[in-house]
């Protein structure tokens, strides 16, 4: 499957894009698509980061099929 | 439970909540919060600016999550925020916040733990802009 990947704030200045494109497996998990965006961008492997998916933060093991909208968020701080 | 949510371009103003939940009968407490741009951190006191950015979809949706778990915390009528994206100068607001119920105790323990849950989940991001740089801030209580 072609995912879409949103950047925000830092994450979006290092990779120098608003958005990530990858391809990945059906069935793939967000710690697949972690291992691959990590792979890709080494600039993203000593970076902390939540991943949100359809607007939800999701753990690790949470699969990908169904994702209309995935996200890369980096620390908040809002206030 | 009533929700206002909205992003503005630069500095927050004070108005637009307060206008939301103003006026009705139903409520006896408003209970407004601030926060503003100071020119010191924990390491910098040289910021001359903030920039911010947001998740706008993700922005809604968190908000009304936090309203929902108020909601079973707290007595509360309704919940109106306000938040910059953009540059905000030193001496400008960022944010506000007001939250309104029919008795002012359940508006100051809603309003810290809404604030709270801001900072920790909330997908606005800041950049701190110094006469010689920039750095984005990490998580802050």
């Amino acid at each position: 499957m072609n995912l879409t990947v949103k950047l925000f704030g830092e994450l979006q200045e290092l990779c120098e894009n608003s958005s990530l494109q990858l391809q990945l497996p059906a069935l793939s998990s967000v710690g697949d698509l972690l291992l691959l965006a990590r792979q890709q961008y080494p600039v993203l492997a000593d970076l902390k980061f939540r991943v949100a998916v359809n607007c939800n933060y999701v753990e690790d093991d949470c699969c990908l099929d169904g994702a209309n909208e995935i996200a890369f968020i980096p620390a908040v701080c809002g206030g | 439970m009533k929700i206002y949510c909205r992003l503005v371009d630069g500095a927050a103003s004070a108005d637009w909540c307060r206008g939301q939940l103003a006026g009705d009968p139903a409520v006896g407490c408003l209970l407004a919060f601030s926060g503003q741009v100071r020119s010191s951190n924990n390491e910098r006191d040289d910021v001359v600016a903030l920039c911010y950015e947001a998740y706008p979809e993700m922005f809604e949706s968190e908000i009304s999550k936090i309203a929902d778990e108020m909601k079973q915390l707290y007595q509360l009528y309704a919940l109106a925020i306000e938040h910059s994206v953009g540059e905000v100068k030193l001496g400008q607001d960022a944010v506000h916040v007001v939250v309104s119920a029919v008795h002012r105790r359940d508006t100051f323990a809603a309003l810290e733990y809404f604030m709270a849950q801001l900072k920790k989940r909330v997908p606005i991001f800041k950049k701190e802009l110094y006469s010689d740089g920039t750095q984005w801030l990490g998580e802050q209580q």
